[in-house]
């Protein structure tokens, strides 16, 4: 426990594996007809699996799904409508799914020439397999912080700010919910909840979320 | 090997490594396949073998023997999966694979009935897991070829050995087929320390082109894989000979080696010496299977490395040459797609004369090929090395103890 009674943050870090479903869609259809049953897990992994699997560069869309109507059905207005969807907006996976069905739908019946437009490589469904384990990292006080972030792996930033979104019940990361225990550091959790990790590859949220400790604890 | 990988890939990389490993203490790891020598996953157990050691695992490597018939019949198998049409492998052909794979159960049936965790790679030896019906670990069938588009009479026969297994790993999402266990995703990947991709002296580096009489002072193009049909070294031959019309200095290495496991290659080596005709400028070599600094090096002085692949399952000698801050024209195929970006750290090409004019454009433009040199080394660094392929092995591990559960939590 620290001075105030709050238990230590217990620093973890996680190593992902891409799984596949075995589902697989080959036009806008049969995607729109997976949706409705594939396991969330895999919803969940077309949006932010991108950070830690290994992949090129920056992609254009922010999710797979969008990447896949772009680059494989040539349809960038389905794309752009399917890549603004951030997940964090949404309670569930589910209602983010639903979302997604929603939008499919209505671009199905507005042109035609989707329900015939073949793609040359189908949509693979993964999922996720995770395993989460302790470091030896402890953190008492969030000043601790400033020393922390710039040597946190890309895998406990994940879990941590990322993953963490679907574990809390407020849908946040992990630091901005142990800070806001102190209950005296309102702007630096503010600070922290309003960095959007959905556009920022791993490398450039670990350097944001560093400029902002550094910055309030200078 | 650790303190040196940490270097390259930073402290936490190996931190993570070692805890994965603390978790599988004491379990003993098998991993089998057909050769020690030759192609690419020969290649890859040396690496990752000492390197579990490092970690503190018991891991081991095994090889299955089979007379010359057993290889014809697995060498049909690599074609027939890869996509070779009109072709049936006789029955009698298959009862060999199984009698040898039969035999090999016998010789190795301690090692493999005890182990916690075996690892057959490709299919050579997949039949192993037939005669283990007690086996006391999981096993794992780790497929590192194409199987997107088999022959079905290939397939079908391996499949009811394959369905056994309790997961499956294929190098490539687009290679997954429909099975009753757990399918994992894992890439590839090159040891930055090996000889093959070691930082060499410039003298090993030059000494290549006395050794095999190559002008330092005109462009090289190379290719380094087996003398395989699919590797196509005579579209490599056609690709050259166009460009050799508008840059008469070119210059082609063709280098290979041959694998235990593949009767075919000296046949593809001698296809590819007839297509050469005794032009002094393409180079073929048939190199020994430990010349990995020779390749190295010519990795290193050649100007554009080619990969003209019409089936591939990964490519690693992209990967190598991406590292080497090279630019790959790759078949677009397999895993040469995950490796090389067009217009990014080369270019990928469907026929000879997409690699002929792939070749010239980056000959006569040196800021696209400058550009095009430097982004691959960064790019492998981050996606390709072996700690991040070790790191999955490991975690697949660990998530195979528990297979109906996507989170584990230690």
């Amino acid at each position: 426990m620290t001075e105030n009674n709050i238990s230590p943050f217990e620093i973890k870090d996680c190593s992902i594996l891409s799984i596949a479903t075995g589902r697989h869609a080959i036009n806008v259809k049969e995607l729109l007809t997976q949706l409705l049953s594939v396991d969330p897990d895999s919803i969940y992994y077309h949006f932010w699996g991108k950070l830690l699997r290994t992949s090129f560069s920056t992609p254009e869309f922010n999710n797979d799904f969008a990447q896949w109507v772009s680059d494989q059905i040539h349809d960038k207005s389905l794309a752009e409508k399917l890549s603004v969807l951030e997940p964090q907006d949404y309670q569930s996976v589910d209602e983010l799914r639903q979302e997604m069905i929603d939008i499919i739908q209505i671009s199905l019946e507005q042109n035609t020439v989707l329900l015939y437009t073949n793609a040359q490589e189908p949509f693979h469904f993964l999922k996720l397999g995770m395993v989460v384990f302790n470091t030896s990292k402890v953190i008492n006080e969030p000043l601790e912080f400033v020393d922390i972030i710039d040597n946190l792996s890309y895998g406990s930033l994940y879990f941590h700010f990322i993953d963490a979104r679907r574990r809390t019940q407020n849908h946040r990361d992990d630091f901005s919910n142990w800070i806001a225990l102190f209950g005296n550091y309102d702007d630096l959790v503010d600070m922290i909840i309003n960095i959007d990790p959905f556009f920022l590859p791993l490398s450039k949220l670990k350097e944001k979320i560093s400029n902002i400790f550094k910055t309030y604890f200078k | 090997m650790l303190t040196e990988l940490e270097s390259i890939v930073g402290a936490s990389e190996i931190d993570h490594l070692i805890k994965l490993s603390s978790f599988l203490k004491g379990k003993k790891i098998v991993h089998i396949n057909s050769t020690k020598v030759g192609g690419g996953v020969a290649e890859l157990l040396t690496n990752i073998i000492p390197l579990k050691h490092e970690l503190g695992l018991d891991a081991t490597w095994e090889i299955i023997v089979g007379q010359a018939e057993f290889y014809k019949c697995t060498k049909m198998f690599h074609n027939m999966i890869q996509g070779m049409k009109n072709q049936i492998i006789p029955d009698t052909l298959l009862k060999i694979y199984e009698q040898t794979n039969e035999e090999n159960a016998q010789r190795l049936f301690n090692v493999l009935n005890e182990a916690d965790f075996v690892f057959i790679h490709d299919p050579q030896p997949a039949a192993l897991i037939k005669f283990f019906p007690n086996r006391k670990g999981k096993w794992v069938w780790r497929c590192h070829i194409d199987v997107s588009r088999p022959n079905r009479q290939v397939w079908k026969f391996l499949k009811q050995f394959i369905v056994q297994y309790d997961g499956s790993v294929f190098s490539l999402v687009d290679f997954a087929r429909s099975l009753p266990h757990p399918q994992y995703i894992i890439a590839p990947s090159i040891n930055p320390l090996s000889d093959k991709n070691k930082e060499l002296s410039k003298e090993e580096i030059e000494k290549v082109y006395s050794e095999f009489n190559l002008d330092p002072a005109r462009p090289i193009l190379l290719q380094v894989s087996r003398f395989d049909r699919f590797k196509d070294p005579i579209g490599v031959i056609n690709a050259y000979r166009l460009v050799k019309k508008s840059i008469p200095s070119v210059q082609l290495v063709l280098a290979g080696g041959s694998a235990d496991d593949d009767p075919e290659g000296s046949i593809v080596l001698e296809e590819t010496l007839t297509a050469a005709n005794s032009d002094s400028d393409i180079h073929v070599l048939s190199l020994p299977p430990d010349a990995n600094v020779t390749i190295n090096a010519l990795q290193r002085v050649a100007d554009i490395v080619m990969q003209k692949s019409t089936k591939e399952g990964f490519g690693l000698t992209v990967t190598e040459s991406l590292w080497k801050s090279k630019p790959v024209i790759g078949g677009n195929t397999g895993g040469i797609k995950l490796q090389v970006i067009d217009n990014y750290n080369g270019f990928l090409v469907n026929t000879p004369e997409g690699a002929a004019l792939r070749i010239e454009q980056l000959l006569s433009d040196q800021d696209l090929f400058k550009r095009l040199k430097r982004k691959g080394k960064e790019f492998v660094k981050d996606n390709f090395l072996i700690t991040r392929q070790v790191r999955e092995y490991l975690t697949l591990l660990v998530m195979l103890q528990q297979p109906s559960v996507n989170v584990i939590w230690y």
